[in-house]
């Protein structure tokens, strides 16, 4: 099975969420998710009386563990090693793939089942793991049906959220040989995933998960589910893998116990997950069941240069998806958009700090910049901050002016100079209602027909701002 | 890799400052968790008795808690449960269960592994946490496979093993010496919402979840 995208996606956001809104699929689906996250959130949060403290905590323990982070990651690593795993450094995506590939390679594993692992998505590990003769089998309800429909996650915590159950059915009815059934309940649909799903476990050679934190007190891998997928891959077959990024270390913990009380609220409004566990090494004599091999792969990526930077702050994040369940953006154009395993807002921020593709630099613009995200972030990364950032770090790069960029330069030198500025704007609206004659309303406007595709531009009467003030005033005593 | 290795460490090392030899790592690493800030932060939600807060909690997250007094009433209350079950119930047990020599008559125990419908996990929880319903299993005392792959997860718990929060619950795995391969929390039935944010409970593991509070000497 590939999950290669059927169909290359435009090199454009601003395509892609046309087409995305024209999409009735993808709309009923936002629609069915929408408020449910912010809904569960809100009511999780109100449950207890201290969250804004909790969010402090979690930012503080994400600050110090970045801030000594090489003594954290080498202790993790030796603890690691002495509780029988091994940890291996991936600076690239392509590192990581081969890594994976060489330990899958030296179990002769033919198959390996799969958690649902973000950073795994990040390189593309399931079409590698398919070239190299490995087939990947994910496990993950969302991850299943993807695979199914041979298509890339959506959204950071639900996978699928762009399906809709009526989807899943035909994928489901295309994919299993299961001849007449009921497939109408949300329950019929995930009973058979189950069944299908539960055989795999078993017999995988492998098994690769992803990891919410990295515990460097005692090297040990924190991982947060409610399906309980991610502990029948880490522990029945003979090898665990854990794909993961080295952002993800936290010191202590205790230190794991502050984020994961905002990590569930703010994820999915559970104020803990079903299944929290934590795995240390390898399987010990002492323990009763577990895998013999434990290999713990590190991904860079471009991560150690943001230490330090002016996007430091975007390593905090813990991968809850509020931010995106909270932006307008994101409801009303779906991930995809983004076309990034990153979507929404922290993806805004974070895809072109680590892909650097010129695609991305159109995605610090994809915001409103209302706030919401910044204002439900449990570790408070300033996300509209970050992306002013990076649209002003792109307007310095851009190699040709953008007239969006020349209309702002100019705009910036009248302002300095007001008696030309009134000027200009006097003559300009003599221009505009020269042309406009008798209209109230213009249909389209030259250079910007991203505004009057949609609407019209309401004709100025009356003169400018300035000239109508000194009109008025003229009249008035004004104390 | 070994260059990967080094190279990541040293574009992080520019930042934090950080050159340490392998011989330093420890000691630097307690003096740096040592001086942590001040006292933890815990959910602000009236826990004054850890018993009732755990019941609670269970039970709002889809665990039903049944109260008991001793481990020789468990396989009564397996056997009146049973009753209750639709389909020929198996029981495979956790190894300290089977070291209790509780009286099994009437039911089905298997060292099989679980699969078919009808398979119940009987288990005893090293730790419960009050502060969201949680019951803690460690690999070398019961096999973390089995808290999954079974259908209906009952989880014996002693109401002394039963703590506040969930530093309390570290507290206790840090005394008793090397981790285990894999600490379990477990927090009600197994669920869902991948398909249209739906929660549909009985994903990949149990489908239902008991925990039953005893008394232990
Ligand atoms: S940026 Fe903040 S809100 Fe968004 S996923 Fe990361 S931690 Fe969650």
């Amino acid at each position: 099975m590939s999950q290669v995208q059927t169909q290359e996606p435009q090199p454009d956001f601003i395509i892609r969420s046309r087409a995305a809104l024209e999409d009735n699929h993808l709309q009923e689906a936002l629609e069915k998710a929408g408020s449910g996250f912010v809904y569960k959130r809100q009511a999780a949060i109100e449950r207890i009386g201290n969250f804004e403290q909790l969010r402090d905590q979690a930012r503080q323990v994400r600050v110090r563990a970045l801030k000594h982070l090489d003594l954290y990651l080498l202790h993790f690593e030796k603890k690691v090693q002495n509780a029988g795993g091994q940890v291996h450094w991936a600076e690239t995506p392509e590192q990581m793939r081969e890594i994976v590939i060489g330990l899958c390679q030296a179990q002769n594993a033919k198959t390996a089942t799969k958690g649902k692992s973000m950073v795994g998505e990040e390189v593309d590990l399931n079409e590698a793991l398919e070239a190299a003769g490995v087939e990947p089998q994910e496990t993950d309800l969302g991850e299943y049906v993807l695979q199914l429909a041979h298509e890339r996650p959506s959204h950071i915590v639900a996978p699928a959220l762009h399906k809709t159950k009526a989807q899943v059915q035909s994928l489901f009815r295309a994919n299993h040989a299961l001849g007449e059934r009921a497939l109408d309940e949300v329950a019929d649909i995930v009973n058979e995933a189950r069944a299908v799903i539960r055989d795999r476990f078993l017999q995988a050679d492998v098994g690769i998960t992803g990891a919410n934190m990295l515990i460097a007190e005692t090297g040990t891998a924190a991982i947060v589910t409610n399906e309980g997928n991610g502990d029948l891959t880490a522990t029945l077959p003979r090898t665990h893998i854990i794909t993961t990024s080295i952002d993800k270390i936290v010191p202590t913990w205790e230190d794991a116990s502050a984020i994961l009380r905002v990590l569930g609220r703010s994820a999915t409004g559970q104020d803990i997950t079903t299944y929290t566990s934590f795995f240390t090494g390898a399987r010990s004599e002492r323990d009763k069941d577990g895998p013999e091999q434990f290999h713990i792969v590190l991904l860079d990526n471009r991560r150690s240069e943001l230490l330090g930077s002016e996007y430091e702050e975007m390593l905090h994040c813990i991968r809850c998806g509020a931010c995106m369940n909270h932006c307008p953006v994101y409801q009303a154009v779906g991930g995809h958009s983004y076309n990034s395993v990153y979507p929404g807002p922290m993806g805004a921020v974070l895809t072109p700090l680590l892909r650097h593709e010129e695609q991305d630099n159109q995605l610090p613009n994809a915001s409103t910049f209302c706030g919401r995200c910044e204002s439900v972030c449990p570790v408070r990364i300033p996300l509209p901050g970050l992306m002013r950032k990076l649209r002003d770090r792109e307007q310095r790069e851009a190699k040709h002016a953008s007239v969006s960029t020349l209309a702002v330069k100019l705009f910036c030198r009248l302002s300095r100079h007001p008696v030309l500025y009134r000027r200009l704007t006097h003559f300009s609206l003599k221009l505009v209602s020269m042309i406009r004659g008798r209209k109230s309303r213009f249909r389209t406007l030259p250079l910007m027909s991203g505004w009057s595709r949609h609407r019209d531009f309401p004709a100025p009467d009356n003169g400018s701002f300035q000239s109508q003030w000194q009109q008025r005033h003229k009249g008035t005593n004004h104390d | 890799m070994t260059d990967s290795r080094s190279r990541i460490l040293d574009r992080i090392g520019r930042s934090t400052g950080g050159h340490y030899d392998a011989d330093t790592i420890e000691a630097t690493f307690q003096a740096l968790s040592h001086q942590q800030t001040g006292a933890p932060v815990q959910p602000e939600m009236g826990l004054t008795d850890p018993v009732a807060t755990f019941t609670a909690e269970a039970g709002r997250n889809g665990a039903r808690v049944a109260e008991l007094e001793s481990m020789t009433q468990v396989t009564q209350w397996l056997r009146d449960n049973v009753r209750d079950a639709t389909t020929d119930a198996n029981f495979h047990l956790s190894p300290a269960i089977i070291g209790r020599s509780l009286d099994w008559s009437g039911l089905n125990t298997t060292a099989e592994t679980p699969a078919a419908a009808g398979s119940w996990g009987v288990v005893q929880a090293h730790t419960g946490i009050a502060e969201t319903g949680t019951v803690m299993s460690l690999s070398d005392e019961c096999p973390s496979g089995l808290l999954f792959l079974v259908e209906r997860l009952v989880v014996v718990i002693a109401r002394r093993d039963i703590v506040g929060y969930q530093e309390e619950a570290w507290q206790r795995l840090k005394a008793r010496g090397a981790l285990p391969r894999t600490v379990n929390w477990i927090t009600g039935p197994s669920r869902t919402a991948d398909i249209e944010q739906q929660i549909q409970i009985g994903a990949h593991g149990p489908r239902e979840a008991d925990y039953l509070l005893i008394d232990e000497q």
